[in-house]
């Protein structure tokens, strides 16, 4: 009961700590202009006569994912890790950490609250995107298929969220301060890339890549056929799961090893 | 001894701490403490933070042992024991400077272990008040002066009501009037926990403590009352009236005065015999200053 409260009050108060320093804030309005933007400049193109119909939805479908999921892709891939990536060596640096392990806290928790403090902020950075997104291009464009619409964002956008900033938190736990931390997200979020090919190739190496080229490319190749081959969905988001248990496991590790010294 | 006492003893043998660098903090010391409130002075780099932190288990001894309220230090368990029922505020506290005083208090709650948000409430409500911030408990931290976050930082210590409160530095920045309440505060604490204070004010120590360790370059130089150590000085303090020039020759000056026809010097040591010097009775501070003054003569 006590490891519990403690888990959800951290998560709890670790989201509204991320809320009121208007980071994550920045990317939600981010996220809002990037998929809202785009109903004023094709507005005209698709004048709402073109889309009646079972073509038209399906055409009119293809386009809004094509638009939002690579806005939103790169935003959960490039800009959102940054968000949270000093989320545990932030305490350290401002000096709260020594307070908060002289309580009863061990440090699983500590690594589960602050982990489901940041996905309840990136969860949350997603609800507001997709309702006010989708309520704006099926009111001032026209109605869409929501079956496709909602699998972009339950399927691909969550689970991607979920694990990058999942791993930005957890392997940046070891590090001293803020400025490390976002050096260390830089790594993630750059080198890596690069180091493994940013486009995928369809072999275990790639899901290495935080872009999750299983789940990029999967949900643009709905919209145009003529993209990469990768992993499926599915193992894309296995491997992403077994990463997360693998730095939660080595955080743990670490955090156990520095216990006291 | 009281069962009080007995719960609450701090037992340390040959304790020593070297940390990775080489540099020894803590030197085979040898401490027990039963209870109340205890002093730990020292002049900086002492390694009185040193022992407080391996008391609060945020770090382990290199060799020797130490038992809070019967728990090993050296284990992992034992340090997790004692942390379920110790108040801690270091030197240097950290506060989220986004939440409020109310909702910081909240937060430590919740690892401390109070599940009960009601409960949660009634101890930040009243600590807040004890502190005086409940004018400024729904303010953001970062608007708060440096008096009004060490306050915060001694709620944070009392709440759960801890067997074992372990403070450093706790009345620095505080205005008189403030330290005077704080040490009321503490002192009632002690009545039902043990208290180990450690700071520079030595007013604070002799307002407030019974029994106290002096610590000097990672060992105990001194350990016993306070009207023990002020003994210690008793016949060599000294007042000395000059036309402005500084006593030395091996003169420690604790205290000076301004008059209008010179400086009154208050100094511990043994005067030479052409200075005009009245002996004057001792107080903790020269105590502490005399101590420090033979060990640095032995030093050397």
């Amino acid at each position: 009961m006590i490891v519990l409260s403690q888990i959800v009050g951290i998560a709890f108060y670790e989201f509204r700590m991320h809320w009121r320093r208007r980071g994550l804030l920045v990317v939600t309005l981010g996220m809002l202009g990037v998929t809202l933007l785009p109903i004023m400049l094709v507005r005209n193109e698709l004048s709402s006569d073109s889309l009646l119909g079972a073509e038209g939805v399906q055409y009119f479908t293809q386009n809004v994912i094509r638009i939002h999921w690579a806005a939103v892709g790169a935003v959960l891939f490039a800009v959102m890790p940054f968000i949270f990536a000093d989320a545990i060596p932030r305490d350290r640096q401002i000096g709260v950490s020594e307070v908060l392990h002289t309580t009863p806290l061990r440090p699983l928790s500590y690594l589960a609250g602050k982990t489901l403090g940041a996905w309840l902020g990136t969860v949350t950075c997603l609800i507001l995107t997709v309702i006010t997104s989708g309520a704006a291009w099926w009111i001032v464009i026209a109605p869409f298929d929501l079956s496709v619409y909602s699998a972009i964002w339950i399927s691909g956008a969550l689970p991607m969220a979920l694990i990058n900033v999942g791993l930005v938190v957890l392997i940046t736990s070891v590090l001293p301060n803020s400025r490390t931390a976002v050096l260390g997200c830089v790594a993630f979020v750059v080198l890596l890339p690069i180091l493994v090919g940013v486009e995928g190739n369809g072999t275990l190496i790639e899901l290495l890549n935080p872009l999750r080229p299983g789940l990029f490319f999967y949900y643009l190749q709905q919209a145009s056929p003529s993209q990469p081959q990768t992993l499926s969905p599915e193992v894309t988001i296995l491997g992403g799961t077994l990463q997360l248990i693998a730095a939660a496991v080595g955080a743990w590790l670490w955090a156990r090893f520095r216990d006291g010294r | 001894m009281t069962d009080n006492q007995q719960t609450n003893r701090i037992t340390i043998r040959q304790l020593s701490k070297t940390y990775p660098g080489g540099v020894r903090a803590l030197n085979q010391i040898d401490l027990e403490i039963n209870g109340g409130m205890f002093g730990l002075i020292g002049p900086n780099g002492a390694g009185k933070t040193t022992l407080m932190r391996i008391l609060a288990g945020l770090m382990r001894p290199s060799q020797g042992e130490a038992r809070v309220m019967g728990h090993d230090l050296h284990d992992s368990s034992g340090r997790q024991a004692v942390k379920a029922s110790l108040g801690y505020l270091p030197q240097d506290l950290g506060i989220y400077p986004n939440l409020t005083g109310r909702e910081f208090l909240d937060y430590i709650a919740i690892l401390k272990g109070i599940t009960s948000s009601l409960e949660r409430r009634r101890q930040c409500d009243s600590l807040l008040e004890t502190v005086r911030l409940t004018e400024v408990a729904d303010r953001k931290v970062k608007g708060y002066s440096g008096g009004m976050k060490r306050r915060l930082g001694i709620a944070q210590a009392m709440l759960d009501t801890p067997q074992l409160l372990i403070i450093d530095e706790p009345t620095s920045g505080l205005d008189p009037e403030e330290r005077v309440r704080l040490r009321t505060v503490l002192s009632e604490m002690a009545k039902r926990c043990t208290v180990i204070l450690s700071t520079h004010i030595i007013e604070d120590i002799s307002q407030s403590c019974t029994d106290l360790a002096l610590m000097y370059k990672g060992q105990i130089l001194f350990r016993g009352s306070p009207s023990t150590l002020i003994g210690q000085a008793r016949g060599k303090v000294w007042q000395i009236t000059t036309s402005g020039e500084s006593p030395n020759n091996g003169l420690s000056v604790v205290s000076m005065l301004q008059l209008e026809n010179g400086v009154r010097y208050r100094v511990v040591g043994t005067p030479e015999p052409h200075h005009e010097a009245v002996l004057v009775e001792p107080s903790l501070e020269d105590g502490y200053i005399w101590m420090l003054q033979q060990a640095r003569i032995a030093v050397h």
